[in-house]
């Protein structure tokens, strides 16, 4: 059974991914010692892993869910 | 103990595995436990792995093996093992007065304001050359080079401050102190690296540590010459 996912979750999912792969990238490149390594941390592990962050900060302050149904409130007397 | 190296790739597959948790299963941030993980997972770690992982390439950057990484340098990092110590650069690198796995940073890097930073600069433009540019058939410094950098180690050393010819005239230690009277280019240490050279010279092999691949790497002469 699948579940749709919200435009949050789909949001999320891909900074995550974005984060995940810059991850790998920076993983990779700790393996060498080479200037080549230097630049996979910084062109593709260091951007990627900037981008999902930001990419995750914006989208938590501009997707709005639509907020569960509010619980009847009691009048106070 | 745990070198920085372990305990940075540790924190790299805790935020893997966090984050696929997130990848997989983007419906847990409904909850407040959720929430956090991501902030966590998205945020926290990575930013954290990101700057430890930037703090590591810079040390890395600093070493003998990986300034020799670059075909055009190996000869530079040959030079070093040269069997003759009026060679400035293999002086100070067999005798240890230079730290054996930073020597290339240790006597390159200007030891002024920035001098770090601009070192850093530069090695990112040879990186674009290397592979992009046109590699220059002579390797030059951007400067000459300035007594400074002598300075900051031998400034104040008996054997620099009473050394016989450094003395020989009036004059003369304050000449060099002050850059006017060069080190290098006044017939005195005028051999850095003798590169032209290395076919027709032996090389010095006396040494562990000329076997430890992180300080000396490519820089150890290659076997046929030893």
């Amino acid at each position: 059974m699948t579940t749709q996912l919200t435009r949050l979750e789909q949001r999320l999912r891909r900074s995550g991914l974005m984060a995940g792969i810059g991850l790998l990238a920076e993983f990779i490149s700790l393996l060498w010692n080479h200037p080549i390594a230097f630049f996979l941390f910084l062109g593709v592990g260091a951007l990627l892993i900037v981008a999902g962050i930001l990419y995750y900060f914006y989208s938590i302050v501009t997707v709005h869910e639509p907020a569960e149904a509010p619980t009847p409130r009691i009048q106070d007397q | 103990m745990l070198s920085p190296s372990t305990v940075l790739i540790a924190v790299i597959v805790v935020a893997v595995v966090l984050v696929s948790v997130l990848i997989i299963k983007p419906s847990v941030t409904v909850t407040r436990g959720g929430k956090i993980l991501a902030f966590v997972s998205i945020f926290i770690f990575p930013a954290f792995s990101g700057s430890m992982g930037f703090s590591e390439h810079m040390e890395r950057s600093k070493t003998t093996a990986f300034c020799t990484s670059c075909h055009v340098m190996q000869d530079y990092g040959r030079s070093l093992f040269v069997d003759d110590l009026l060679s400035v650069a293999a002086a100070h690198f067999q005798n240890n007065r230079v730290s054996r796995d930073r020597a290339c940073y240790t006597c390159h890097t200007d030891y002024a304001m920035f001098g770090g930073m601009k070192a850093k600069l530069r090695g990112l433009n040879h990186v674009y050359v290397q592979y992009f540019g046109k590699i220059p058939n002579k390797v030059e410094l951007y400067n000459p080079y300035n007594n400074r950098e002598c300075l900051h180690c031998h400034g104040g050393a008996r054997n620099f401050e009473e050394g016989a010819t450094h003395i020989l005239e009036e004059g003369r230690l304050e000449s060099i102190k002050s850059g006017q009277l060069s080190c290098l280019t006044t017939g005195c240490h005028d051999t850095g690296h003798d590169v032209k050279n290395l076919a027709s010279k032996s090389f010095w092999t006396g040494s562990e540590a000329t076997t430890d691949s992180t300080s000396a790497g490519s820089a150890q002469p290659a076997q046929e010459e030893k």
